[in-house]
């Protein structure tokens, strides 16, 4: 191999450092401007685009809820009508799970999943910078759809007969199915680059049972990705067709099946909410261990919790159907099942406050979020644990008694962590720190805002009022509680603004906050802040599950890895043991060219099968543009002897 | 910064290794656990569906014909001798042999697709007539997808190969290109089952 050409200080770490760090970066860096925007291979850049995307469709998704709850603040008003009304909500529903809380989670760990290993780069790159793009293309159909008075109108979850070809004619639903299968290749992409990179990339030394928990979350909500996910694409699959090519698997003229659609989209649908609140979890428990200064209390439980969440999270599914016709049996079995996993969540619970207890709490901002994730989760798991209770579903199927756990599970569950998150880790990405005074008071506006928003919910439910509905007569008595609901919503985007306040101020600043500003202990806190292109000078070494807090003086690393191209090191998958060098591909434009003929597939199609032809040649021609070895690549690594 | 302590040099190590040491195999398990998970939920679709209806197939609608998909299912069982032997070639990195074997299984896999699109009319019955039909079509169109996908990752890297542009890491992509078909014939073994036999005695 060419490696042995070399000269030998081009290879140690105990070489000159300055000009091995010149070597890296040269190596590493991504190319200037636009075009170098659109071939970038980073997983900080692809990982900070998702993050950055996902939080703009979060601003979108809150502004439809505060329309509707402009709307739904007083009886009988009209801002907005009610075929408006129905595409704000659904809109409001598929942008949140699809476009901002899958994507944001899944972008958190292409970001710090490699950090934290230890690794330069995540395993497939090019891949990884598909996956962006075509969660971008879809996000995109689906608001251009809403723009021009096509915004899908069904629900997030599409039940037929309503979204099928006879209730729901025009184009709004296909927009809806062909955003929803953009969206499924993106997260399946990233859940691949996250699997592979743990299994593969680790430190030297951080055996399975030294992967930090914020990994092990990732690594379980990847998993679950891969197998919830194809569901769902299958069933909108199955949709589009009945409504594009006249099949009719959910139409029961023709022996078709409504409640099929059902079972697919739950069987998606319900490990999809986990999907979220795993990485949470992980997110706690990385902060958790910080600001109380001591490991996590019980790891093996902790790691084995996740596992088991992630396992049961596939046996819950018809506890979304308990108003459907579902045997008996069934319905036991899925009470049992759903009643099952809170035990799981509660052990983690359990540990975290074992840990607060003998740990010396810092009362920070990310901190504060972690307190008002238990709290609120508690709430959402109490109603949770209520309505996995067929009887007691039966009474609040489809009331705002279910609208108020959702938001709990969902908001508590994944919002707060997220944000604890990413106050915690926003000086790794852009070496500043946060106003603490700002993101008090932002925590504090959230946590009175959310609980004021949909505490009231679980009263009105309770007093009929029905989800899905635009207005309501002021005979009902709903008006007082849905006020107060609108009136925390408002004090939930004035939180918001000062959460934009703050980045926008913190980013105008000299960069403040050195590699570790919170004396952490994992591995992405041992390079600069923001952490150079080729991450670390040299791979790390982890000695313990706390690498940081072990050897606090220096850092135990690994040398003779290639500087002079882009080299990972791939260690063994159950220990960590050194295995091989690795090269990984340059930038290249080819994956957002392909990304682009993905595109033409998915959206031409809405309009005439032969975009399905046309998309996969266009799609063939990228991913042949893509593999085929350029000039540039065959100079790194020229081609086997036999071809010359 | 810290201070940084060498403990390991790892210049002596392998830059190309085969199976599961190396990533790329670990992200085609991947990609085998989605799309099986994918055919599995269309055969599940199948079952389901199959309660709707008092006879299967329907009244009225002709079990569908063997002679087509058996000889298909065949043809495409014994095309697992040439992934066997572009697995043993590769990992012997025997470049002329791959050459060679990855041009033979592009036209093969090719021939193999168009045999596929002969086997629909072996249903007897359209995608739009009723659910079973539909059914039937979907979940054999998804599986005909697989195999036009894996026919144009073989293809394409028979090009990198004909244009010279192959590099060491090569030898690996035409391992784990064998190992896919292997994944990809197999998994239609169930199906046929199921789509062709299963209307006799469902």
């Amino acid at each position: 191999m060419t490696g042995a050409a070399l000269p030998r200080d081009l290879r140690y770490a105990d070489a000159d450092s300055d000009q091995n760090r010149g070597l890296l970066n040269r190596t590493w860096r991504e190319p200037p401007g636009f075009w170098g925007w659109l071939t970038s291979v980073s997983h900080a850049s692809i990982g900070k685009r998702y993050i950055v995307t996902a939080f703009v469709f979060l601003l979108l998704g809150g502004l439809e809820a505060g329309m509707m709850r402009l709307q739904l603040g007083r009886p009988e008003n009209s801002i907005l009508g009610p075929d408006m009304y129905n595409q704000v909500f659904t809109m409001h529903g598929t942008t949140m799970m699809f476009l901002f809380a899958v994507p944001v989670m899944l972008g958190m760990g292409l970001y710090f999943v490699p950090l934290m290993l230890g690794t330069r780069n995540v395993a497939f790159p090019r891949l990884n910078a598909l996956g962006y793009y075509t969660y971008l293309i879809g996000g995109c159909l689906l608001y251009a759809g809403f723009f021009v008075n096509s915004g899908p109108d069904a629900g997030w979850f599409n039940y037929v007969p309503l979204a099928g070809p006879e209730f729901s004619p025009g184009k709004r639903v296909d927009i809806w199915a062909q955003t929803i299968t953009f969206t499924e290749i993106s997260g399946l992409i990233a859940a691949s680059q996250i699997i592979v990179t743990t299994f593969k990339q680790r430190a030297p030394g951080m055996s399975l049972n030294r992967i930090p928990l914020f990994v092990w979350s990732m690594l379980v909500m990847a998993m679950m990705v891969i197998f919830a996910l194809p569901a769902v694409a299958v069933d909108s699959g199955f949709l589009a067709m009945d409504r594009l090519l006249d099949t009719h698997f959910f139409n029961p003229a023709e022996g078709g099946d409504a409640l099929l659609w059902q079972h697919i989209f739950w069987f998606f649908g319900h490990p999809e909410v986990y999907i979220i609140f795993v990485p949470a979890l992980g997110m706690v428990s990385t902060l958790v261990e910080t600001f109380t200064r001591r490991p996590v209390f019980g790891y093996p439980v902790m790691v084995l919790s996740l596992i088991a969440t992630g396992f049961i999270s596939f046996g819950l599914w018809v506890h979304h159907m308990f108003a459907t016709p579902i045997p008996q049996l069934g319905q036991s079995f899925f009470t049992a099942a759903s009643t099952l996993i809170a035990i799981p969540s509660g052990v983690q619970i359990f540990c975290w406050i074992a840990t607060i207890w003998g740990g010396k709490p810092r009362f920070t901002t990310p901190f504060l979020f972690v307190l008002g994730f238990i709290f609120l989760f508690m709430i959402g798991g109490l109603t949770g644990v209520m309505v996995a209770s067929v009887p007691f579903d039966l009474q609040v199927h489809d009331t705002y008694f279910v609208v108020a756990h959702l938001h709990y599970v969902l908001i508590g569950g994944g919002l707060f962590p997220l944000f604890g998150a990413f106050y915690y880790w926003f000086p790794k990405v852009t070496g500043r720190l946060l106003s603490e005074r700002l993101g008090k008071l932002h925590f504090w506006l959230m946590f009175i805002g959310v609980n004021l928003t949909f505490f009231p919910m679980h009263q009105l439910g309770l007093e009929g009022m029905p989800r899905r509905v635009y207005t309501y007569l002021a005979g009902m008595g709903w008006g007082p509680l849905n006020l107060v609901a609108t009136l925390g919503a408002t004090v939930t985007v004035v939180g918001m603004i000062v959460f934009l306040l703050n980045v926008a101020t913190s980013l105008r600043k000299l960069p403040d906050a050195g590699d570790d500003p919170w004396a952490a202990s994992t591995l992405e806190w041992a390079t600069s802040s923001p952490p150079p292109a080729f991450v670390f000078e040299n791979i790390p070494i982890a000695d313990s599950r706390t690498p940081l807090w072990s050897s606090p003086q220096e850092l135990q690393v690994v040398s003779g890895l290639r500087y002079d191209f882009r080299e990972v090191l791939i260690t063994s998958t159950l220990d960590a043991i050194p295995d091989s060098r690795h090269s990984e591909p340059l930038p290249s434009i080819w994956p957002f060219l392909t990304a682009l003929a993905i595109g033409v597939l998915f959206i031409v199609s809405i309009f005439n099968p032969v975009g399905t032809l046309i998309g996969t040649a266009l799609a063939a021609i990228g991913f042949l543009g893509w593999g085929l070895p350029t000039r540039q690549d065959l100079d790194q690594e020229p081609p086997v002897p036999e071809t010359r | 910064m810290r201070a940084q302590r060498s403990l390991i040099d790892v210049s002596a190590l392998p830059t190309v290794v085969f199976g599961s040491r190396a990533t790329t195999w670990w992200g085609m398990m991947c990609f085998m656990a989605i799309e099986g998970t994918t055919l599995s939920i269309c055969a599940a679709s199948y079952f389901y569906l199959r309660k709707n209806f008092t006879a299967w197939p329907p009244e009225g609608t002709k079990a569908p014909s063997l002679l087509i998909p058996t000889i298909s299912i065949v043809l495409l069982l014994a095309s697992n001798g040439l992934a066997w032997a572009m697995d043993r070639a590769a990992k012997e990195e025997n470049f002329a042999r791959i050459q060679m074997l990855l041009v033979v299984s592009s036209l093969v896999g090719l021939g193999l697709f168009g045999f596929r699109l002969l086997e629909f009319r072996s249903l007897n019955t359209t995608w739009d007539a009723n659910a079973y039909g539909s059914i039937a079509w979907a979940t054999m169109g998804m599986h005909a997808s697989l195999l036009l996908m894996d026919t144009m990752e073989t293809g394409g890297l028979a090009i990198v190969y004909l244009l010279g542009r192959a590099q060491r890491k090569h030898y690996v992509h035409a391992s784990e290109n064998a190992i896919y078909w292997f994944f990809t014939t197999l998994s239609w073994v169930p199906l046929y089952v199921a789509i062709f036999w299963g209307p006799r005695f469902l």
